[in-house]
């Protein structure tokens, strides 16, 4: 159960540094956009973020997928049915 | 309290700085979407295909970012609270592939050796020794 709180707690962590790195970007971009005014680099500068943000999580969704779901099922299921 | 304290600082801004990484390492795909729709090609599968090199990139620069963090030992070292020390501080290049989060070393540490070594990385015999040596510590 203990191990459980760990997963939840590394699954938390993750979850609050993808939304600061999300936020930064934006932050960012905006900051960018507002001394920027020139269409053309505008657009160029939308489309980046856009990817970068969706970079972000898809990145996030296979941290938390990929790494730590299967760690949760080891804990549920002693026999290591996960591992073979 | 102080050291779990420090080490959750430590790992948030470990974790904060690979995230910020994979989002730099994802502007190349990026520009090369900005330029493919400035271009006219504004397609879904021009997207899909820059949003999965994006994805290969961030996940390189991640795995990159990651191994130079978790091989800086001294930085690591140290003794928990309740007087165990964390495996990842002690261990050598093989344990590092299963000990990349602390929240894992801590639990293999408090564990007894058969859990230890019913990890697949966990089987050789330096590991073996170094395990022994942070039970008979942390009795100590």
């Amino acid at each position: 159960m203990a191990q459980d709180w760990h997963v939840l707690k590394a699954i938390g962590m993750h979850t609050l540094n993808s939304g600061a790195a999300i936020l930064s970007f934006v932050s960012l971009s905006c900051l960018t956009r507002w001394l920027i005014t020139d269409c053309k680099l505008r657009y160029y500068l939308d489309k980046i973020e856009g990817i970068v943000l969706i970079v972000l999580v898809v990145i996030f969704a296979y941290n938390v997928i990929v790494d730590l779901l299967p760690e949760s099922l080891r804990n549920a299921f002693p026999f290591k049915l996960v591992l073979a | 309290m102080l050291f779990r304290l420090n080490l959750s600082l430590r790992e948030f801004r470990k974790l904060y700085v690979l995230y910020i990484s994979a989002g730099i390492a994802a502007i190349p795909a990026g520009f090369i979407y900005a330029l493919l729709a400035a271009k006219g090609y504004e397609r879904p599968w021009t997207a899909i295909s820059t949003i999965v090199l994006g994805f290969l990139m961030a996940r390189q620069t991640w795995k990159y970012i990651e191994r130079k963090f978790f091989d800086e030992f001294p930085s690591m070292a140290g003794i928990s609270d309740n007087g165990y020390i964390v495996v990842a501080a002690q261990a050598n290049g093989t344990i590092v592939r299963f000990n990349r989060r602390v929240v894992r070393g801590e639990y293999i540490a408090k564990s007894n050796m058969a859990a230890a070594q019913s990890y697949p990385d966990n089987n050789s015999q330096s590991v073996n020794e170094s395990m022994a040596e942070h039970h008979a510590v942390a009795r100590n």
